[in-house]
Order: C-alpha cells, then structure tokens, then sequence
C-alpha cells in the first residue's frame, strides 16, 4: 500500500509537470515562430515597397522595371532565397526573378503562406502588383531546433523533478511505515508498543498521536478484560477448592455419618457460592449485549422496597442492626424482578457494612419526574480513593470488609446495570467513617 | 509437624485442618494476614499454607515482612491466582513452592513434606538411624525390617528428632511441633512418648540430656 501510495503520488506529479512544461514550451514554441515569422515579413515588406517605386509605366509602351544592384544581388541567390514576381492591374505578368516562380496573379495584395513560401503581395505605382516571396525552410528548420532544445531541457527538468520527488516521497512517508511497522508487531504479548512521535511534528505526527491514544485505549481495554477474567476465574476457584478438597477428603476413608453430613453442608455452600457467580456473570452477560428488561410494568417502588427489606431483616436482626424505611408511594415502570434485585442488593450491603448497633435508612421520594430510592447505612463509610470503582465488577473496597456472604463482587455492577437499563442512574457519596448513601434516581411513571 | 495454615474462607480452612491433621501434622489456622503474622511470631511452625487473598495484610506483604525479618519458615502459596506473572511475585517474594485452587489434598501433603524435609536439610524421603528405618511419606517405621506399630503422636516425635539428628532438642520444642494450639497436654507426655519409643525401638536410639531434652546422634 505504502509503496503504490508512493508510486501514485510520483505519478501525478510527473503528470501535472508534464503538462506545465509542455504549455510552456508551446507558448514559447509559438512566441518564437510568431516572432520570426514578422522579421521575415517585416523584411519581404520592405522589399516589395522597394520593387513597387521600381516599376515604371510608359503611358503607351510596356512596363519597365529598373532594379537597383543590390535588389539584383538579392534575387540573384539560391533557391531557398527571395524571389517576387510583377503584374500589372490587369493580371499580365510584368517580371520575375526566375521562370520557376509561379505566375499565377494573386488579385489583391495580401499576406500569406503558400507552399512553403511566405508572400507579400503589396500593390505599386500604376497599379501593378508585387509579390515578394521566400521560402521558410530556415525558419521551419530553426523552429525544430528550438522545439528539440526545450524537450531536452524538460527531459532532464523532469528527471531529475522525478528523483527529487521519489526521494522527497520517501521521506514524507517514512512515518507511515513506521506507524504501520508498530502496528503490524503490536500484539497480546506487547499492548505497550507506541508510534514514536518525537522526530514528527505535523499531519502525520497528529496521526500518529491519535493512533497511540487509540492503543492506549484498547490496552486498557484488553487489560480490563485480562483482570476481569482473572477475577473470575479466581471467585470460582475459590469455592471449586473447597468443594474438591472437601470430597477428596471425604473419600480417603470411611467416616462417621455425622462427618457425611458436614462435608454435603461445605458442598451445598461452595455450589451456592459458585450459582451466585455463574448468575451474577451471566446477568453482566447479557448486560454487555444490551439486554433490556424482559418486562415492562408499573411497579410501586414503595411496596417493593418494603418486602424486600423484609427479606433481609432477618440478617440484620442476627447483626444487631434496625432497618427502617419511610417514603411516599411512587410508581415507575419496569421489570419488579430485576428492581427487587437491585433494593437487595443496596439494602444487604448496607446491613453488612454497618456496625452492630447500627441502623440502615431506606427511603422512597418522588420530584421532578424522578423517583428516588436511598440507601443509607452507618457503617466506616467508603475510602475516597474506593468510591470511584465500587461500581465495576469484582472491585472489592478494602480486602478486609469481603462482601455479604455468598457475594462475588459483582452486586453493585449488576446493580448499575438495573438502573441505567430502566432509564435512570445511580451514585454513591460516603464520608470516610460516617456511613455510605447509595441514591437510585428513576423516571416516574404517571 | 507443625503447620500454619492461612484462610479467610472457613469452609476450605476447616477441610484443610482436618485433612492435614489426618496426614499427621498439627495444625492452626489463620483467617487473616494480621493474625497469621502474631501465630507465626510466636510458633517456629515447620511449614505456612498461604493464601494470598486475605483480608487485613495480603499474603505478598505476609511474605515480605517474615522474609525481611529473616524469618525462615518454609511458605507454600496456594491461591486461586494461576497467572504466570503471580507465580513469579509470589516465588520472589519468599515463597518456596506454589499451588493454584483447586488443588488436591495428596498434591499438597506431598509438597508440604517435601519443603519440610528440605528445610532440615534432607531431601531423602527414608532416614536411616542404625537399623531404625523412617518413612516419612507413609509414615512406617521398620526395626531391622520388621514393622513396628507406632501412635501417631510417637510417630510425629520420633520423625522431628529424627529429622534434627545431631541437634539438641528441648522437651518445648516437641510440645511446639507435634501439637497444634487446640491440644490439651500434660506436662509429662512427651515424656512418656519417649519411654514408648524406647520400648518399641530400643533404649540407645534416643539419649536424654538431663535437664536440658532429647537427641538423635549422628
């Protein structure tokens, strides 16, 4: 591509060069001729006026011509020299310089070209009319010279323009090789490879920053993906460890029943474990194709988020912690599943990252068009420097607070998910040590 | 043998508490980095089970805090982290061997002798003393090519004296590494494991250093 690119550019210019000298050498061509061809008649001019006030007419007798010598010499010469020819008013033939000159008479006085021959005809004393004519074989000869001597010296202009250009080409296109050998060796193993930029600083210097911001881009992106991968393979590990290590040891000998029971107990939880990342992956799955809400109905977030703090007071009670929930009824329109998994998902964090004693807000409120559910708890709050990831997948704030039991990390994923797929958003403030707020804003259905 | 091993989630700790107790090793167990650093501290385990996904202090700064106390003690990683670039931060940290989940209890009670026999400095699996054979992978003991039936506790005595030939062993240190930190002992029982051992395997392969403990000699 590189090369034809280099080709083709090469070609027009020597195309457009081409055309450009050529004009040139025609105008110039056409100047000199042009110009010769006035000396010539600037000169046949005067000799014809010459010949005229030669002719002398008897009232009676013949016409007369005296020549002076040097018009005598003048004629006298070669072929390719002047020659004229005399008539009088009527068309006889007066003289002329040699038998072998065309007699014909030319009727009126002119300019003109004729068989090769220019010839001025110019009317004399007594009407006669004079014809001086010379053949343009010099001129015609002189004109190929000057044609031949401008195609040798555009040959060469053009030559060595085309060099030139090839290598000026050249150079102007290095960088596109070069942007295209870092991106032909750009791979898996070697995402880090960038377009060095330092030596260019124009079109194509842009070209390539913009390209390099491009890998950047799909580094990130790959390596997101790596770590996303990593993370889940390790969230299934994890409970496949246990539920492997338990069995080998179950089947190593003969155990009391009682032992039986506890080893199903360990493989029930790790196969829980691993359904709650299976669902959790699957759900982000078709998240990412752009699923949206298989149903689409009016749902009372008020009543929902009630039974679905229901499920969890259990849990919180077990932990010392009140649940408490306010708010008007307002109603939005989706899917009661998905947003019950998202109340769920808010409100069992909040239960689990809240301190015994504790109380978890849960609030619904309509303005504006909106419909707002928060979550509040009074936990140690977010770290600052957490708050901008909880919301991507397996992101874990704090290695030392894991998730709610049985959780793999992707809860606050799934739930960004629900609200943007139903039309509205969520966010998160925290203050470090003074609890964590979760707000849903979804548009109200009227 | 005495092992640490170090778990935060319960089920998978608990399996390996009672798998590795079955293998003949005493055992503790550490939910988080902060606890299994004090436990190490304080016991000179012959081996640590480290995963490295543990909340409070990670397994990669457990290691590079025991290592740079120049704290010994042989380190297996078993994680759930298979990428070749954590294998390699992992065995430069201080690791000794790696293990990825999920694993197999066999795997791992294989690797964890292994490493404690290289600790004592002796990669033969079969130690020799007189006519007294010690297999350590089976945990049998022959006098003169006849089997001898040993407890368990007597089997774990006779191998960590057996495994520091030539050193003097005190009566704290057998209590340290053949009981994990839920035993309940009598002060005597090493004591009467000893008179067992004598019994079963002869009076001159164990000399008493009055006052001071037990030794295997060379």
């Amino acid at each position: 591509m590189f090369r034809s690119l280099r080709a083709k550019l090469l070609a027009w210019y020597s195309l457009v060069l081409l055309a450009v000298l050529a004009t040139f050498a025609a105008v110039a061509v056409w100047t000199v001729w042009r110009s010769n061809l006035r000396d010539v008649d600037a000169r046949l001019s005067a000799t014809a006026s010459r010949l005229a006030r030669a002719v002398n007419a008897e009232p009676t007798g013949p016409y007369e011509v005296n020549l002076a010598g040097e018009d005598l010499a003048l004629f006298g010469g070669s072929d390719e020299g002047p020659y004229y020819a005399m008539w009088t008013s009527r068309g006889a033939l007066i003289d002329r310089s040699d038998p072998q000159v065309d007699g014909s008479f030319p009727g009126t006085p002119q300019v003109r070209i004729r068989g090769g021959n220019r010839e001025v005809v110019v009317r004399g004393d007594h009407d006669a009319l004079v014809l001086v004519g010379q053949s343009l074989a010099q001129l015609r000869a002189d004109l190929w010279r000057t044609i031949l001597g401008f195609a040798a010296a555009g040959g060469s202009a053009l030559v060595l323009a085309l060099l030139g250009g090839w290598l000026l080409v050249g150079r102007a296109l290095a960088p596109i090789g070069r942007i295209a050998e870092t991106a032909e060796a750009m791979s898996e193993s070697n995402l880090g490879l960038r377009v060095d930029i330092s030596r260019t600083e124009d079109e194509l210097g842009a070209v390539a920053a913009t390209l390099n911001r491009a890998f950047d881009r799909l580094q990130e992106a790959f390596e997101r993906q790596t770590r996303f991968t990593a993370d889940a393979s390790h969230e299934l590990r994890t409970p496949l460890a246990s539920l492997l290590a338990e069995l080998e040891w179950a089947l190593a000998r003969p155990w009391p029943d009682a032992e039986y029971t506890k080893t199903l107990q360990v493989c029930e939880r790790a196969g829980q474990r691993m359904r709650n990342v299976v669902d959790g992956l699957l759900t982000l799955a078709r998240a990412d194709a752009g699923a949206l809400p298989s149903r689409r109905e009016p749902v009372n977030l008020t009543s929902l988020a009630r039974e679905t703090a229901a499920t969890a007071i259990p849990i919180a009670t077990a932990r010392g912690i009140s649940i408490r929930l306010d708010g008007a009824s307002a109603t939005v329109e989706g899917d009661p599943d998905r947003l019950r998994e998202l109340i769920s998902n808010l409100v069992l964090n909040a239960v689990h990252y809240s301190s015994p004693g504790g109380t978890v807000r849960c609030s619904v409120s309509a303005a504006g068009g909106m419909t707002r559910l928060e979550v509040a708890d009074s936990g140690p709050g977010i770290d600052p420097q957490d708050l901008p990831h909880i919301f991507e997948r397996f992101y874990r704030a704090n290695k030392a607070r894991s998730g709610p039991a049985g959780g793999a990390g992707l809860g606050l994923a799934i739930s960004k998910w629900i609200a943007e797929s139903h039309g509205g958003q969520i966010r998160c403030e925290s203050t470090d040590g003074g609890g964590s707020r979760f707000t849903v804003e979804l548009p109200t259905k009227h | 043998m005495r092992l640490l091993v170090v778990e935060d989630e319960p089920d998978l700790a608990a399996t390996l508490r009672k798998a590795l107790a079955e293998a003949g090793f005493a055992v503790d167990v550490a939910a988080d980095g902060q606890d299994a650093l004090s436990q190490i501290e304080g016991v000179a385990y012959d081996a640590v089970v480290l995963d490295l996904m543990i909340p409070a202090i990670d397994g990669w700064e457990v290691m590079r805090r025991l290592r740079s106390r120049d704290n010994r003690v042989p380190l297996l990683v078993l994680t759930a982290r298979d990428a070749t670039a954590d294998k390699v931060r992992a065995l430069d940290s201080g690791a000794d061997d790696y293990l990825t989940k999920p694993f197999t209890l066999t795997e791992l009670v294989a690797r964890l002798r292994a490493l404690i026999r290289r600790a004592a400095g002796s990669p033969v699996p079969v130690l020799c003393i007189g006519d007294v054979q010690i297999e350590t992978t089976a945990r049998r003991v022959t006098r003169a090519g006849i089997e001898v039936d040993l407890a368990a506790k007597e089997y774990s005595l006779l191998e960590f004296l057996a495994l520091h030939r030539g050193e003097l062993v005190t009566r704290a240190m057998l209590y340290e590494h053949i009981y994990d930190d839920r035993e309940d002992t009598m002060s005597n029982v090493v004591d009467v494991y000893v008179a067992s051992l004598r019994r079963k395997l002869g009076h001159t392969l164990i000399r008493t250093r009055r006052g001071a403990g037990y030794i295997i000699d060379v």
